[in-house]
């Protein structure tokens, strides 16, 4: 098989590197630019442990081939703390601590790769819409009541920072 | 499991991508957004010899509306398609369906016209556009045609697509005024694979009695499928509950659902009567409530 | 799980039989199988390409007749088979009977079947869709081919586009030397009015195909090879 050169930009670095067509994005994060945070679970788009950020958006890392993302910028759940103090947490990150939204941890990176476009969401969201946009990340430890929680408390805190301060 | 050895083509331009299904036909399978057949190829179960990527070609994505006439090229994400207020507006039951699609992972990548030319029967687009009346439009090196959806669709997984051709724009016409639109379905879970599912449009006149009504079932047949029976029992009436039930369970009598470990035959035939059902009230509901087109009353 | 399959063939019971003992004529009612000659202790091998839409399983196994009575018109056969490519398995004990009825015959097919591997997570239903399909394909071409008294191929795979691939001529049935890749059979064509669940399930396709071809057929020796050339 062909190989092909790619580069993907991931948390503002650029990785580069030959490789078959066929090699999945999420094994590229994780061998070729060893950011192994980003975890895979079923390897066919149900569970949402591998996902990441395609040009801001959301996307299944395991169905996509790295050549796709040839010249395109990802960001993974490592790229959360860029810019932060050491020890510092994103503020869903916080949240997940803070409410107990994680126990093994593995399905959390893609949850939160996929709960943070909601952190902008401006309109008022139920418990059911949370819910809902939720379920595309499968979690077989917490039972998502956590979960949910953590969602709710940093979106409280990235609209109104004061009304629940960090302890 | 990881997917087996393809040759990869990322063609340019639609005219590149022509000569490579020209050239390969058989052997190929284009990528579109990848949702579907990903899957597939990471599961081994598609073992194509060549792999034509679509997704850098520009030209093939696309919403605008001319005449009145919703033109939607194929590339065009199904997350794109929802958020666009061109379609909400004028074209509500193509957003309501869309809520059901996966989820936004998903919906961020796959697109429009790979959703119905993969042609899974519990799809929700496929479906959509059966009830809209769309037309299809297909291309290739030698010409394109336009195929309605009674000529598209085979059975599970199958088109009248030829092998050197592709599905390029989807056509969906304008909604008389008067109209009410509703789509639903069941899943265990929120955005799995529908058991049952229905959508409908229903048009009245200012009496309130329908004049004309779409009925199009998923997960109901190998195919998405029009109920033209329990469509036929609804023109000229008005419509209340009573009616949507007759009509629903007429809709679910002409189809044999298979059955599986998810839900028996029995069960999915007795699923789709009530989904029917449902889609047929809200859709007579918001035809004749509501403002103008009656599809003002929202998601 | 059990199988009940039949279909019926306007031929009498004799010729039926007669032809169905033609593994050339069988193979060619069933595009995308290839049968190898049977060995010694009456094996025949044979491979199985079937597709749907962009799915295409490799099948490839052995059939051995058993308990086969003319008189009663009633075969039994053995199929072990698995995937070409993957670790599935199919196996099936598969039971014929012909019988006479209206100056035709009825064709009964009892199948018990075991399936592993990646197909056996999508459940009986599909596999009886399947086979129910299948078998009604096979009929209708099985009775042309019985009623043409000549090989009369149609169109290997392809579903819709099938009108396009020119059909093999009676030239070729004498060809006998070429080993070729079958065509893959395109379920889609052959599904068109059977509901299916989940994709894969297409396990129990190939394993039918073998105990059709395989069925009925006398464990005696044949000289010449047949492999059977399905170009189209």
């Amino acid at each position: 098989m062909e190989r092909r050169r790619v580069e993907v930009e991931i948390n503002g670095e650029t990785y580069s590197a030959e490789v078959e067509p066929r090699l999945l994005l999420s094994d590229f994060i994780r061998h070729v630019a060893r950011l192994t945070g980003t975890h895979v679970g079923c390897e066919h788009g149900v569970c949402g442990a591998c996902t990441v950020q395609l040009d801001g958006d959301p996307v299944r890392s395991c169905l996509l081939f790295a050549v796709q993302a040839d010249g395109h910028s990802l960001r993974t759940v490592e790229g959360m703390t860029d810019g932060l103090e050491d020890g510092e947490l994103h503020p869903l990150q916080q949240a997940f601590h803070e409410k107990h939204g994680l126990q093994c941890g593995f399905c959390t990176p893609g949850f939160l790769m996929s709960i943070e476009p909601l952190l902008l969401e401006e309109r008022e969201m139920s418990d059911r819409e949370i819910r809902e946009a939720l379920a595309g990340n499968l979690c077989r430890c917490t039972g998502y009541q956590n979960i949910v929680e953590a969602v709710k408390l940093a979106r409280e805190r990235v609209r109104e920072p004061a009304a629940s301060p960090v302890d | 499991m990881k997917p087996p050895r393809f040759e990869y083509h990322d063609p340019r331009s639609i005219d590149e991508a022509f000569g490579l299904l020209a050239e390969h036909g058989d052997e190929a399978k284009a990528l579109a957004g990848g949702q579907s057949l990903v899957p597939l190829l990471n599961f081994r179960l598609a073992h194509p010899e060549h792999l034509i990527d679509l997704n850098r070609i520009g030209a093939l994505a696309g919403i605008r509306r001319e005449d009145g006439t919703l033109r939607i090229k194929a590339m065009t994400r199904q997350a794109t398609l929802e958020a666009s207020p061109l379609v909400r507006e004028h074209w509500p039951l193509i957003g309501d369906a869309l809520h059901f699609v996966a989820h936004a992972q998903i919906r961020n990548r796959g697109t429009v016209g790979g959703s119905v030319a993969h042609a899974d029967p519990a799809a929700e687009l496929p479906v959509v556009f059966m009830v809209l009346d769309a037309k299809f439009r297909v291309a290739s090196a030698r010409g394109e045609r336009t195929i309605e959806p009674p000529d598209f669709f085979v059975t599970h997984l199958t088109t009248t697509i030829e092998p050197d051709e592709m599905l390029v724009e989807i056509e969906v016409p304008p909604l008389a005024p008067r109209t009410g639109h509703a789509f639903t379905e069941f899943a265990r879970r929120h955005g799995d694979f529908a058991l049952g599912g229905a959508g409908a449009l229903i048009t009245v006149d200012e009496q309130g009695v329908c004049q004309r009504a779409a009925l199009g079932l998923l997960a109901a047949a190998p195919t998405p499928v029009r109920s033209g029976e329990a469509e036929n029992m609804l023109v000229g009436e008005r419509i209340d509950e009573a009616l949507a039930a007759k009509a629903g369970e007429r809709a679910a009598a002409g189809v044999q659902p298979t059955g599986d470990i998810h839900g028996s035959a029995e069960y999915r035939k007795r699923l789709i009567g009530v989904m029917a059902r449902r889609a047929i009230l809200a859709a007579a509901e918001r035809a004749t409530g509501g403002s103008a087109n009656g599809a003002a009353r929202g998601g | 799980m059990k199988l009940e399959n039949s279909f019926t063939v306007a031929a009498p019971i004799a010729e039926t039989w007669e032809t169905l003992l033609d593994i050339e004529r069988v193979a060619k009612c069933l595009p995308g199988a290839k049968i190898e000659p049977g060995d010694e202790d009456g094996v025949y091998r044979g491979a199985m390409k079937v597709k749907l839409g962009p799915m295409t399983v490799d099948y490839r196994g052995t059939a051995r007749l058993q308990d086969v009575d003319e008189d009663t018109h009633t075969a039994s056969i053995a199929v072990q088979a698995r995937e070409a490519k993957g670790q599935g398995t199919a196996a099936a004990v598969i039971r014929n009977q012909l019988e006479s009825e209206n100056g035709g015959t009825r064709v009964v097919a009892v199948t018990d079947l075991k399936i592993t591997g990646r197909q056996a997570q999508f459940g009986r239903g599909i596999m009886e869709d399947v086979a129910t399909t299948m078998m009604g394909e096979f009929a209708k071409r099985l009775e042309s081919e019985i009623g043409s008294g000549r090989a009369t191929p149609k169109p290997a795979s392809d579903g819709a586009a099938a009108a396009a691939a020119p059909t093999p001529d009676a030239g070729e049935t004498q060809d006998r030397g070429r080993q070729e890749e079958p065509e893959a059979l395109d379920l889609g064509n052959v599904l068109a009015s059977t509901p299916m669940v989940r994709y894969a399930g297409i396990a129990g396709v190939a394993l039918l195909v073998l105990l059709v071809l395989s069925a009925l057929r006398r464990g005696r020796k044949r000289q010449l090879t047949f492999n059977v050339n399905l170009n189209r």
